[in-house]
């Protein structure tokens, strides 16, 4: 349980970007040994309090104290001097180098002669990784390890220079079942030892199971402060998004047409196996699956991204041979990739452009690109998913995270694509841009187009589809209709 | 609004803007036409102008080729060799004993030399799969090689209508040259700014995976930005063969540097994506002033590729600048 012994007080903090206030007279205070969430809509301000916090935007207004001393963090290395270490979400370890020389980045232990002391790093690391409860080999290649793994190695070269205050973001986005719980026992290890945990997720289970108290941020503002077990769900989301969500997963009862899209004993190396489902027009059929599953192999290749060893596609029947994502456009698919930084958006490019990139053969006729169809184009998505920015014009690279993911929904919309595949559709993205992407597939659904969806939010898997399909080892395991089954015997089927 | 109009001013003239450094450049290169001509009145005289002109226009149509292919995120160092093969080629079909060979063929001849192999570095680049530089590195010595095993003598030009091409004027002082170059500007701004090629170019260059994923063809747009490239150096063999009304083995040595100086000048960034031809124009100028503008100023030759190496590194280092903040954008 957390000491009284306040570790960090950060008060009337107040950030202004050009035209936002990202941070409006926010105050959170950290003590010893406990572990607070910090919870809010992408956009509400939580990133940019971490960024203050280590030292990554420079503090303009507002106070940071740390054990009693004010900071001014002028730098990063301040902050790490403070002992303030943030584990970002992308984890940032040097892949090609040992365990150890990750543990030590920066920070080479030398013997007097001012040579590097292997030996002593060495036994250095055994022990705190042994402390964390892990048999990580210290000299282990980091591009060996599991994503779980990776983030426990940030940990042991975060305490190991002495951190008394951790930032964790999203830490579990990449990990299954299994490695989840490997970090919640190190997190509790981390708390017993005095240091002070801020943990930012959107998970709400998540939040639960390991916090001691939760900060609400909204719009730059503070909205709430409680402890964790004199607050529930409910309260939480209702605080988050600032209003009641009475139904945060509306299902609608959508007819179901004829099959439009079949797979038969798709296989792909040893990832997919076999695979064999089909879709109707109107449905949502999800796949559940823990890392390594195959559920993101099979998405790839299904649109053509990599290449199928045997089986078939058919589109109405059809039979196609996907071998590039070009076909698979072609044959009435979209693809909502599982990172829309990295692979579903240009975002040095405008709205307009991200929008209509998969239909820029419509745009005009024959080679030529006519503007004036491409702004008319997009500005009725722009207005139809009722996307946030100032306008069509502007970088996709600067709009919030929920605000991106519509873009490249509108993207496939735009093209028209009648079977949809979304893989993770609502990682990393806030409640409120949630319910819309749901109300955006069913709204799809309710025009016939079939829906595929991988993800690995069980609570989601089982409000919005209508078809689960449980993969392990690249394996179809089981198939179930959502409203027959529930989370324990999906996951059950999932990890056994 | 007063402030809006302030900092739209403020965006425009910002080096680090998004849009353009186009401004930038315009005051750059008047204060060098102002401290040039302060040390040496002759620098801003017809017949000089007229010579920095007439010289600037080749590696301005080259630069105008370069910009497609970096636009994709590739690189092609290539294009100084293209011109040399180019340029021997075209000088070659006029020493072929006492055939007559008509104009047109000859331009075309030079052309389809600079686009047979821009072709070899498309294919090896998107076909086989080699990283564009390394390939045109390659290609730059295969061809440099081949330019030499031809152009050991020089090749005399004494066709007259063929050298006037390079070295002709209309309306008494403009430079025929900067006609051509003016047209392959304009003609390129339109095909990157209103073809679906054009766009499908930034797409590749913007985010390679999402180009793919979006089912733009990478391969075939990248394919077609070396052709282009090779192209335009080609058009550069041309040129110079007609405005020395020789060619030997040595032309275009070291020309990939200048040409990717202007590209970066002009604010197309080596990361792709991103920049116009726009300041290509200005770009092409101020590199092209820059040695005759030392030379007048009695500056030792030997300090004017230094000159011009700095001017890169400034270029390049603003260019980084601007990667890092597009950076953030991840973040």
């Amino acid at each position: 349980m957390p000491d009284n012994e306040i570790l960090m007080e950060m008060s009337g903090i107040t950030k202004n970007f050009p035209g936002v206030l990202a941070l409006d007279d926010v105050s959170v205070s950290l003590y010893k040994g406990e572990i607070l969430g910090l919870l809010g809509e992408n956009g509400a301000g939580k990133s940019t309090l971490i960024k203050i916090l280590s030292g990554a935007y420079m503090l303009e207004k507002g106070k940071i104290i740390i054990k009693g001393k004010e900071c001014k963090f002028l730098s990063p290395h301040e902050s790490l001097a403070a002992g303030i270490r943030v584990i970002y979400q992308e984890l940032t370890s040097f892949e090609p180098l040992t365990v150890l020389e990750n543990i030590f980045a920066g920070e080479v232990v030398t013997n007097k002669a001012g040579f590097v002391s292997w030996k002593e790093m060495a036994a250095k690391s055994k022990k705190i990784l042994s402390m964390l409860g892990s048999e990580i080999n210290p000299s282990e290649l980091m591009e060996n390890l599991s994503v779980g793994q990776k983030q426990i190695v940030e940990i042991a070269k975060a305490i190991h220079g002495n951190a008394k205050i951790i930032v964790m973001d999203e830490p579990t986005s990449a990990l299954d079942e299994k490695e989840v719980n490997t970090l919640y026992s190190v997190i509790r290890k981390l708390r017993e030892q005095g240091v002070g945990v801020i943990y930012i997720s959107h998970r709400m289970e998540e939040i639960f199971q390991i916090t001691d108290r939760v900060a609400v941020l909204r719009d730059g503002k503070k909205v709430g402060d409680i402890k964790t077990h004199e607050t529930n769900k409910f309260e939480l989301v209702n605080l988050i998004v600032g209003r009641e969500l009475s139904e945060q997963y509306p299902k609608r009862d959508i007819k179901k047409g004829k099959v439009i899209f079949e797979v038969k004993d798709l296989t792909y190396l040893n990832k997919v196996k076999n695979v064999s489902f089909n879709l109707r027009e109107g449905e949502i059929v999800a796949f559940f699956g823990l890392l390594g599953a195959g559920t993101h192999q099979l998405f790839s290749v299904i649109f053509g991204d990599k290449k199928a060893t045997s089986g078939e596609i058919y589109v109405d029947g059809r039979m196609i041979n996907v071998t590039n994502p070009n076909i698979a456009k072609k044959s009435g698919l979209g693809y909502i990739p599982i990172d829309r930084k990295e692979e579903g958006l240009a975002l040095v490019m405008d709205l307009k452009q991200n929008i209509t990139s998969a239909n820029i053969e419509e745009m005009g006729a024959g080679f030529i690109l006519n503007k004036r169809t491409e702004n008319e184009h997009a500005t009725k998505w722009f207005n139809t998913l009722n996307i946030k920015a100032p306008s069509i014009d502007t970088l996709a690279g600067s709009l919030s995270g929920g605000n991106q993911q519509k873009v490249v929904v509108a993207k496939w919309l735009e093209k028209n694509s009648r079977i949809l595949l979304m893989n993770e559709p609502t990682r990393g993205i806030d409640v409120g841009s949630k319910s819309e992407i749901y109300m955006i597939a069913e709204d799809l659904c309710e025009k016939g187009v079939g829906v595929l969806m991988v993800s690995s939010e069980l609570p989601e898997i089982l409000a919005i589809s209508d078809r689960v399909i449980v993969m392990r080892d690249g394996e179809i395991v089981g198939e179930f209709v959502t409203k027959d089954t529930d989370q324990e015997e999906l996951m059950h089927l999932a990890s056994a | 609004m007063n402030d809006q109009k302030r900092n739209d001013f403020l965006n425009a003239i910002n080096p680090f803007n998004k849009n353009s450094m186009t401004p930038t450049l315009l005051i750059v290169y008047a204060l060098m036409i102002l401290i040039f001509s302060l040390i040496n009145p002759l620098f801003i005289s017809l017949a000089n102008i007229k010579s920095i002109v007439a010289n600037l226009t080749i590696s301005g149509i080259m630069a105008v080729g370069l910009t497609t292919v970096i636009l994709t995120g590739n690189f092609d160092i290539s294009v100084g060799s293209i011109l040399g093969v180019s340029a021997i080629v075209c000088a070659k079909l006029y020493n072929i004993g006492d055939t007559y060979i008509p104009l047109p063929v000859v331009i075309l001849a030079g052309i389809a030399v600079g686009a047979a192999i821009g072709a070899i570095n498309g294919f090896l680049v998107t076909v086989v799969g080699i990283n564009s530089i390394i390939t045109t590195l390659g290609t730059l010595a295969v061809f440099r090689g081949l330019a030499y095993l031809y152009g050991t003598e020089t090749a005399q030009i004494y066709y007259k209508p063929y050298v006037f091409m390079g070295r002709g004027y209309v309306f008494k002082h403009v430079p025929l040259t900067l006609i051509y170059f003016i047209v392959i500007l304009v003609l390129m701004y339109v095909v990157l700014r209103f073809t679906k090629f054009g766009r499908n170019v930034y797409q590749v260059g913007a985010n390679l995976q999402a180009a793919r994923l979006a089912g733009v063809s990478i391969k075939k747009t990248t394919f077609y930005t070396f052709i282009i490239s090779g192209i335009t150096a080609g058009i550069g063999g041309i040129l110079l063969s007609s405005q020395l009304s020789f060619a030997q083995g040595v032309f275009g040595l070291g020309y990939e540097f200048k040409i990717l100086a202007i590209c970066v000048l002009g604010g197309i960034s080596l990361a792709g994506g991103r920049g116009t031809l726009v300041g290509i124009i200005v770009a092409t100028f101020i590199l092209g002033s820059i040695s005759n503008g030392l030379a007048l100023s009695k500056v030792p030759i030997e300090w004017r590729d230094a000159f011009e190496g700095i001017i890169l590194i400034i270029a390049i280092m603003v260019d980084s600048i601007r990667i890092s903040r597009r950076a953030l954008l991840r973040a």
